[in-house]
């Protein structure tokens, strides 16, 4: 267990620079933003020693560096300043947001691995046949498909023509069926032609082979013995498709009037709120960055060959 | 020979490429063949179903829809292309030294690259427009700095296996210039993957651009491109929904064409690439 704890320690460190860069990053662009910060947050009637007052307790006037020692001490103490529209506390707005784009995010992401799944299963079995064909257009379609533009034809044919499920909003059960959809659309194309590609190379093992020699049900065959060797590259590209699927979310949540970070994220780019904006963006890729640590601890769960450590 | 062989027996690649060269022609062409102005309002003939005179229809400003469409694949696709140039300019040069050098420079680029995974290409995009502002260079950086971390990563992986071959060991042994040999022997021994590489990056810098455009943070109106025009449109769905199919097709087609021709290449060239 002491290899697994020091794995994880490394992963972990490993993950805490990344997402010290990233503050860096964020800390340091905002610097360059055409505008004066702090006449933005102070507000437009607001006198000019009130402005030099927001540029002093912002530490606005001082080099990046301290800055962004600033902004991580304040960050030890679960603060990350405050929105420049609204003023409330930057943590607490995330903290109402956030649960919404984790469903969507969680949904979207099963929704893409299960559908993309069976679909490349599918393939895999009839090569060369025509449902093959069919699911490699999918594939395709799926990664050219803008998202936000799908989202839109399914406003228009399950609101506007069939008025079967809502427009947008998160009022209830129905209100998720369309953005889910059309979130996941990409990370199934994604994950079908993966699926596909690792199948084709598990069937053709030769454990496949005893399995079927040995009369073991087709199914469970494909299903047990081949999809579960396969099953590893498709985690990792669950895995790594992540960050796009949260970027897909910015614009989902925009369609649909999701009421999660993604949503939040453009109105605050559009009011020059950049404590807002930095916070957002730093919940986005720890996610991203945690999402990423957990699929490589799935590894062992489903294939125990794979070490992590020694 | 036989690589262009495999290239135009793909149904799907030549598709892609015919789509391509029917959007770049009629991009290019526009001003023969349609007499309308893409930009110039005529409030007299807003939202006019489509029709002989306007095949598309027009929008909320009485423009031509198909003289938009028509002119906006300049923008959209002009895009995507300038993106994927800049993206490999800044990723493929960093990646060859990341993985020809090694040791601190390679720990130090690929943190950055971590780093720049960790946004994601939308999110990072977004990010830089809102530091750069609107418009259409802004778009062009933002979408291609987007895509950097993956030429860095790609490119690195080429000059690791490359860096053990007879001739870099030769070109070492004859005292030649580290910079040299990555620019003599690395380089040009990647260009097919890069080529593959960037061509299916193209479809991806034009979904972030044109999402950019679709938030109204992209292209600014009235130019006509066309996540620009499918976020204007979006206002119309109950009663003018061709403002939106329009453009959304538009990108859509782009993107798959782009996707087809560049799946086509890779099984043709560097069928390595396959994921």
């Amino acid at each position: 267990m002491s290899g697994f704890w020091r794995y994880m320690g490394r992963r972990v460190a490993a993950s805490v620079v990344t997402l010290l860069g990233v503050i860096l990053v964020l800390v340091t662009l905002f610097k360059f933003v055409p505008g004066d910060p702090a006449r933005i947050i102070a507000g437009l009637q607001a006198t000019p020693e009130q402005v030099e007052a927001v540029r002093k307790t912002m530490g606005l006037e001082q080099p990046v560096i301290v800055q962004f020692w600033q902004f991580l001490e304040k960050l030890g103490h679960g603060n990350m300043g405050v929105s420049a529209r609204t003023g409330t506390s930057v943590i607490s707005e995330i903290g109402q947001r956030l649960p919404y784009t984790l469903e969507l995010a969680v949904l979207g992401t099963l929704f893409g691995a299960v559908a993309g799944i069976l679909l490349g299963v599918f393939a895999a079995r009839h090569k060369g046949k025509l449902i093959d064909t069919i699911s490699s257009m999918v594939g395709v379609m799926g990664i050219s498909m803008p998202v936000y533009w799908l989202g839109i034809l399914l406003i228009m044919l399950f609101s506007v023509q069939l008025r079967m499920l809502p427009i947008g909003g998160a009022a209830n059960l129905q209100s998720l069926v369309m953005p889910t959809v059309t979130l996941g659309v990409f990370s199934m194309a994604i994950v079908s032609r993966m699926t596909r590609s690792t199948m084709l190379d598990s069937l053709m093992q030769d454990y496949v082979r005893t399995a079927r020699a040995k009369g073991v049900r087709e199914s469970l065959v494909v299903y047990q013995h081949a999809l579960r060797n396969a099953f590893i590259p498709v985690l990792t590209v669950i895995g790594l498709q992540f960050g796009t699927l949260l970027g897909g979310a910015v614009l989902t949540e925009t369609v649909f009037a999701w009421p999660g970070l993604g949503r939040l994220l453009v109105d605050s780019i559009n009011s020059r709120d950049f404590p807002m904006v930095q916070g957002i963006v730093l919940t986005f890729a720890t996610m991203f960055i945690v999402v990423n640590i957990i699929t490589d601890l799935l590894y062992s769960v489903i294939d125990p060959r794979v070490r992590l450590y020694d | 020979m036989k690589k262009v062989r495999i290239f135009a027996l793909n149904k799907a690649a030549v598709v892609g490429v015919v789509i391509l060269a029917i959007f770049a022609f009629v991009a290019i062409a526009a001003p023969l063949l349609t007499p309308y102005d893409p930009v110039a309002q005529n409030l007299a003939a807003a939202f006019n179903p489509p029709s002989l005179a306007h095949p598309f229809g027009t929008d909320d400003l009485g423009r031509d829809m198909l003289a938009r469409i028509m002119y906006g694949g300049r923008y959209t696709l002009m895009i995507g292309v300038a993106a994927v140039t800049l993206a490999t300019l800044i990723g493929v040069p960093l990646g060859l030294i990341s993985g020809y050098f090694g040791g601190w420079i390679d720990m130090v680029i690929m943190r950055i690259t971590d780093i720049m995974l960790a946004f994601n290409p939308f999110l990072l995009a977004l990010v830089l427009v809102a530091v750069l502002g609107v418009g259409l260079n802004s778009v062009i950086i933002a979408a291609g700095i987007g895509v950097v971390p993956q030429f860095i990563r790609l490119t690195r992986g080429q000059a690791l296996s490359l860096r053990e071959q007879i001739y870099v060991e030769a070109a070492q042994a004859f005292g030649e210039r580290p910079l040299n040999i990555v620019r003599r022997h690395l380089l040009r021994n990647s260009w097919t993957p890069i080529i593959v590489f960037a061509t299916l990056n193209v479809g991806l810098t034009i979904l972030v651009a044109a999402g950019l455009g679709f938030l109204g943070l992209g292209v600014q109106a009235p130019l006509p491109e066309w996540g620009t025009m499918l976020g204007e449109g979006r206002a119309y769905i109950f009663y003018a929904s061709y403002t939106t199919m329009l453009p959304g097709l538009a990108i859509f087609l782009g993107v798959l064409a782009f996707n087809m021709a560049g799946d086509g290449l890779r099984d043709a060239l560097d069928p390595s690439l396959r994921v």
